[in-house]
């Protein structure tokens, strides 16, 4: 794998892009990568460079990203009024590689490919509620033709998306003029065959499948499964498996809904599949326990085939032990061995064959513990941070508060702290680490935890599944960082 | 290390926790130890109490429920219940005040009373939802769940009524029939649901978060358990009139002046405004 190196520690991290509108009012012209684009307003930016395509509105929020193997995709969900997902697609920019000239480093560039609105708000008029169109996930589908499948979903409804390219179009018909007119036929005197000619590239978002009302609750995850022809979704109570073909039902596979309400003491938080075997799939609560369950056991699998859950440690015990327990999001490693979770605290990886404890742990902001009841206070305690895995499962990412996000060599053993901030956003300006002091005398370069800023969180973080190219959402930029290219 | 509410623009744990009421209490500078911000744990469950459930109430009227965030919160405030009521040392059963607070229709003493983590023991779980989760907790499985006072048991059917009205707003099911505790009302005037219609939006708050709710509802709730709450606190001296109940008074003030005045709690519709008037200029005066 070119440019990969051992882990974490060893990499150096450079800036490459970020997107995104800086949160002052002038108006200015970014050159990234080779997108120039203008802000016009808080909420309009104009691409005025190549890989133009009109008018972007907005930079409101992102939400989720992702990387898609073949063709660098990212894919960006924004929550805007109007625009609601931004697919960048990344060129491969071949460099010499001067210690393998065999091997070129892949480079990618994002920029800015198509932008489309997958979900429209709603209102229930049944029961008076509103749903936004925010979404909540978005997956890939794995490419089968010339075309991208993604699903996305916001709280209620599931869409498959169809993504084509169209970059020629027939020219030359004969009965029929170039604007589309019809002509008469007693006006044709000679024939022509019509041909193909280049056209501007046109990027078409149509959606294929609507999965719909299947939900009462929010949904958190929808995940799909390795026989490419079923996917899952989750709320808080339930979880259905869907064929991609149908819309009109799906099953309802875990269905933890007490009979009577008053008993709820916990919920699903997020539910994967196994990257390999495709009767297999995990879910896990909001008391920090996580369920595997085999799909051919039963049809409804409510009992489930193993838990993993690691004992409270006494000493540790507080009124937010569960809140901090409960586990924001799940991710099986590429070869489905281990899965890693991500609580509020800690990043913990577990052995699919032991489930009594994890067999790694790491602390992401150990200094956030006494601070607890504050951050129950100011409801920071409820974020929801991902994590992922690098393309060789050594390294494991996840976000933190002051735009920090980390990163853990698993083999080892060590850690780095970087932030995505506009003042380090120079071309292939390295990142330097960063810590935090939790107490005691601040040396230099670091930053007390009281001088952290929660409203600046890092929820989502992506790595690039072969390079060691990352993106790293915050509030209302997306930074894309790689490693030093010698 | 404190923090101030709706200091969102800041975002740094920095300014003053303002549930205090008053009681002097330790300030961890963040010195880095990992001790758990608990202490003294007599007040901090009370002020921790109010914020949770200020929070649980603040998610029913939001237009986007979080089941998710209620569940936790709810979770949390029966910690916080166990612990206050381990604290006071209480060691009777289960009064006959707790069953009839349970609207009927429920499993007999199955809901409040073996809650979700009264059972020992780590068990093999089949059901995340049935009461054998078994996350084991020492000191609160020694506890029955559904607490022994009057305190422990309105609490808890606060909790589960915010509960099923999650259930009864987001489900389409037709709604659990919506009895008020019938017990524990000779001396209160009879609940009155704002409105028993599951598709009223923002659903107005039942029982224990009608106290809140004065300032921007004319529907004052009232939930007789809620009186149990205060009763220790005496204020007769501001009863104008039969009818109200004793140790209650009504007023108009906005959330955060009812919680440092724990005296003063929600009445029910029918009073009068300027009696109301009448009251505040006492209160004030």
């Amino acid at each position: 794998m070119a440019g990969v190196g051992s882990g974490g520690n060893d990499i150096q991290w450079c800036f490459s892009q970020v997107k995104g509108a800086i949160d002052d009012d002038v108006a200015e012209d970014f050159l990234y990568g080779k997108v120039v684009y203008q802000k016009i307003t808080n909420m309009e930016v104009k691409i005025l460079d190549f890989g133009s395509h009109g008018l972007l509105q907005g930079f409101k929020w992102i939400s989720k990203l992702m990387y898609w193997m073949n063709k660098l995709w990212l894919l960006v969900p924004w929550k805007v009024p109007v625009l609601l997902v931004l697919l960048v697609k990344g060129e491969m920019i071949e460099k010499p590689n001067k210690q393998n000239k065999s091997q070129p480093h892949c480079r990618g560039e994002y920029n800015v490919y198509s932008t489309f609105q997958s979900h429209e708000p709603e209102f229930d008029y049944l029961k008076s509620l509103e749903i936004e169109e925010k979404i909540n996930k978005i997956r890939w589908l794995p490419q089968q033709n010339a075309a991208q499948f993604l699903l996305s979903t916001n709280d209620k409804t599931i869409k498959l998306w169809k993504i084509s390219e169209r970059d020629k179009r027939p020219e030359g018909y004969n009965l029929k003029e170039e604007d589309g007119r019809y002509r008469d036929p007693a006006t044709v005197t000679t024939l022509k065959v019509p041909v193909f000619k280049p056209m501007d590239l046109m990027v078409e978002a149509s959606p294929r499948r609507i999965f719909a009302n299947a939900h009462t609750y929010h949904i958190n995850s929808i995940s799909v499964n390795s026989d490419y022809e079923t996917y899952l979704s989750a709320d808080d109570l339930r979880i259905n498996l869907w064929h991609l073909e149908i819309t009109d039902r799906s099953f309802n596979i875990v269905d933890i809904k007490p009979a009577n309400m008053e008993e709820l003491t916990e919920v699903i938080t997020a539910a994967e599949f196994h990257p390999n075997q495709c009767n297999t799939f995990v879910y896990s609560s909001s008391k920090g326990t996580i369920r595997l369950c085999d799909m051919r056991a039963a049809a409804l699998c409510d009992k489930h085939a193993k838990l993993f859950e690691e004992p409270e440690d006494p000493s540790n015990r507080s009124f937010f032990s569960e809140i901090i327990s409960s586990i924001s999001d799940v991710k099986f490693n590429h070869s489905g061995r281990y899965m890693m979770t991500r609580d509020y605290l800690s990043v913990k990886i577990w052995d699919l064959n032991m489930e009594s404890r994890p067999v790694e742990t790491y602390q992401v902001h150990e200094y956030l513990r006494s601070k607890l009841c504050s951050l129950y206070e100011n409801d920071c305690i409820f974020d929801k941070f991902e994590c992922c895995w690098n393309g060789c499962d050594s390294v494991v990412m996840t976000g933190s508060y002051n735009n920090f996000f980390r990163m853990f060599d698993r083999n080892t053993k060590r850690d780095i702290t970087l932030e995505a901030s506009r003042e380090n956003s120079k071309p292939r300006a390295i990142l330097k680490p960063r810590r935090v002091c939790s107490g005691g005398k601040r040396k230099k370069d670091e930053i007390s935890v009281d001088s952290l800023d929660f409203n600046k969180k890092i929820l989502h973080t992506a790595w690039h599944p072969k390079e060691n190219i990352i993106a790293v959402a915050t509030t209302n930029n997306l930074y894309i960082f790689q490693d030093k290219v010698n | 290390m404190v923090l101030k509410k709706g200091c969102e623009k800041h975002g740094h744990l920095t300014s003053l926790f303002p549930f205090g009421k008053g009681v002097k209490r330790k300030r961890h500078e963040g010195d880095g130890q990992p001790a758990v911000q608990c202490a003294p744990q007599t007040f901090h469950c009370g002020t921790l109490l109010d914020l949770s459930l200020f929070k649980l109430r603040q998610n029913c009227v939001l237009a986007e429920r979080n089941l998710h965030r209620s569940v936790l919160i709810a979770n949390t405030l029966r910690r916080l219940q166990a612990e206050i009521h381990l604290e006071s040392g209480c060691s009777e059963m289960p009064t006959g005040r707790l069953k009839p607070a349970q609207p009927p229709g429920q499993p007999a003493s199955g809901a409040n009373q073996v809650g979700p983590v009264s059972k020992p023991g780590r068990e093999t779980i089949t059901d995340l939802n049935n009461n054998l989760a078994g996350v084991t907790k020492p000191s609160l499985t020694e506890v029955p769940f559904c607490l022994l006072s009057g305190n422990d048991s309105s609490l808890s059917s606060a909790i589960s009524t915010i509960l099923q009205d999650l259930d009864f707003v987001e489900d389409l099911s037709p709604p659990p029939v919506q009895v008020s505790p019938e017990d524990d009302h000779d001396h209160l005037l009879p609940l009155k649901p704002a409105s028993l219609d599951p598709r009223a939006e923002p659903r107005p708050p039942d029982s224990i978060f009608a106290a809140f709710e004065i300032a921007d509802s004319n529907d004052f709730l009232i939930d007789g358990s809620l009186d149990a709450i205060f009763e220790d606190i005496d204020t007769s001296m501001y009863d104008i009139q039969q009818g109200f109940p004793a140790g209650t008074c009504p007023t108009s003030q906005p959330l955060k002046t009812t919680r440092s005045s724990p005296s003063i709690m929600a009445h029910n519709s029918r009073t009068d405004f300027t009696e109301l008037e009448n009251l505040m200029d006492l209160l004030a005066g």
